[in-house]
């Protein structure tokens, strides 16, 4: 049982045809909120283009510039397409389907996230070019700068379920979802998830206009589709660990659990998509003052306003 | 708007994404082409007389006069060879021409891989007119007249 979750769902087939499919998605809906077509030729309406895309990755050639540590260059995009699968591992999709579960979930998920600044930092350095080394330096105090933001608030629905077990934390919003209980904290969540999946409206990192990709610029071939597909396989991953912590996870009326859960999360998605779409790009100084002049403190605060809201308004609705 | 700013562009572009693109397939679908474009030029042949009116009025010298023989009357006559490469449609011929047999049409994508193909002779400027207005305009077509 454990092989075939391993060999399809959460594991390795899964994690592909959703990378692919939310890239066509992503490329289709913001092409259509811009009044555009998107992908259109390769397959019926283009849903095969993100394969042909990763099909030309695989054709073209490994280029190491001759000031780049090749180990690092190709050792941090390969080591971050593995660590981004972490999380789906811990994430229950339904009540009876997850592939693993134990106590301290929640936290197993922050640790293989936190790794991912300091890989970009080092992608940034050993790639050798100074876009990298900015891109990886931007891309570290980003996400080190929204990583407290992201925690604090991913503490209360724990603190509101008394466990750190992904598990239980969506079991115990069977009643009423913990992002309607305490919509500052989602809200807060939502906001810092955007900032450490670097996307736009903080995309920081790989501004094109002024770095070239960021700290991907030096990569080629398939180490760049490596690099891109632990970003979206992070998207999914992130999306679904939202919906588990604030938007009751496989809770809800008539259609069956694990539906639901991709239901929310592709709504989640949809949202991300669709701010991508409409918003511009922040600038570094006031994305860092967002975080710690504003974030942080409002999180701190959010966890008092948590006790408040465990001690007079869970008792109201008759408990969680 | 202020800090509530972002609401509108984000009502904007949900907005856009239940209407229909306005992006045209292009090389499958086109835009129909409006009555006074000015693209490659169609030539009547058979009213044409050779005036090389259209030809002094060019600025950028496109149009050279070539010989024919017009099975008419027998003999040699003139008629207008537009180099497309140096062609910038102002349409200054189209206005020079006397008997209105030089018009300028729709048509637009004319891109070749070769140098040569871009020089148009009178008989393919006239088979384009055919095209375009269904009236003969080759110096073999049967005439109307």
């Amino acid at each position: 049982m454990t092989f075939i979750q391993l060999f399809l769902f959460p594991g390795f087939t899964f994690v592909l045809i959703s990378a692919l499919m939310l890239m066509y998605l992503e490329r289709k809906i913001i092409a259509r909120m811009h009044m555009r077509r998107g992908p259109y030729y390769v397959g019926k309406a283009g849903i095969l283009q993100t394969l042909a895309d990763l099909l030309k990755l695989l054709y073209k050639e490994v280029i190491v510039p001759k000031t780049a540590s090749k180990w690092v260059l190709l050792g941090v995009p390969t080591l971050m397409l593995i660590l981004s699968w972490a999380p789906l591992a811990v994430i229950p999709y339904d009540s009876w389907y997850y592939l693993s579960r134990f106590n301290v979930s929640l936290l197993f998920v922050f640790a293989a996230l936190s790794v991912f600044p300091f890989l970009g930092m080092l992608l940034g350095w050993g790639s050798g070019s100074k876009y990298s080394l900015i891109g990886g330096y931007r891309g570290a105090s980003q996400q080190i700068a929204y990583e407290l933001p992201l925690f604090l608030s991913a503490l209360i629905p724990a603190f509101f379920a008394g466990s750190l077990d992904l598990w239980e934390i969506a079991a115990a919003q069977s009643k009423i979802w913990f992002g309607f209980l305490h919509p500052i904290a989602m809200i807060l969540f939502f906001i810092s998830m955007l900032a450490e999946l670097e996307r736009i409206p903080f995309d920081i990192p790989e501004a094109e206009s002024e770095l070239v990709f960021g700290w991907k610029t030096d990569l080629s071939g398939i180490y760049f589709g490596f690099s891109i597909f632990a970003g979206y396989t992070l998207l999914f991953a992130e999306s679904a660990f939202f919906v588990t912590l604030f938007l009751g996870g496989w809770n809800g009326p008539f259609l069956p659990g694990w539906l639901w859960f991709f239901i929310k999360t592709f709504i989640v998605l949809y949202i991300m998509f669709w701010i991508r779409a409409a918003q511009p790009r922040y600038r570094m100084d006031q994305l860092l003052s967002i975080s710690w002049k504003k974030f942080v403190p409002i999180a701190i605060f959010n966890i008092i306003l948590g006790v408040f809201i465990m001690l007079y308004i869970v008792p109201i609705i008759g408990g969680i | 708007m202020g800090r509530l700013g972002f609401l509108k562009s984000m009502y904007l572009t949900f907005k856009q994404f239940f209407r229909k693109p306005v992006t045209v397939l292009y090389p499958e679908e086109r835009i129909p082409d409006f009555s006074r474009y000015r693209g490659i030029h169609l030539l009547n042949m058979q009213k044409c007389k050779g005036c090389n009116l259209c030809g002094m009025a060019c600025p950028n010298f496109a149009i050279k006069m070539v010989e024919r023989l017009n099975p008419k009357t027998g003999k040699m006559s003139k008629y207008p060879e537009i180099n497309m490469a140096r062609c910038m449609f102002c349409g200054l011929c189209e206005d020079a021409c006397p008997l209105d047999c030089l018009k300028l049409g729709g048509i637009y994508d004319f891109a070749t891989d070769s140098f040569e193909e871009l020089i148009f002779p009178p008989e393919k400027l006239a088979e384009l007119w055919e095209q375009r207005f269904g009236t003969p305009a080759l110096l073999e077509s049967k005439s109307n007249e």
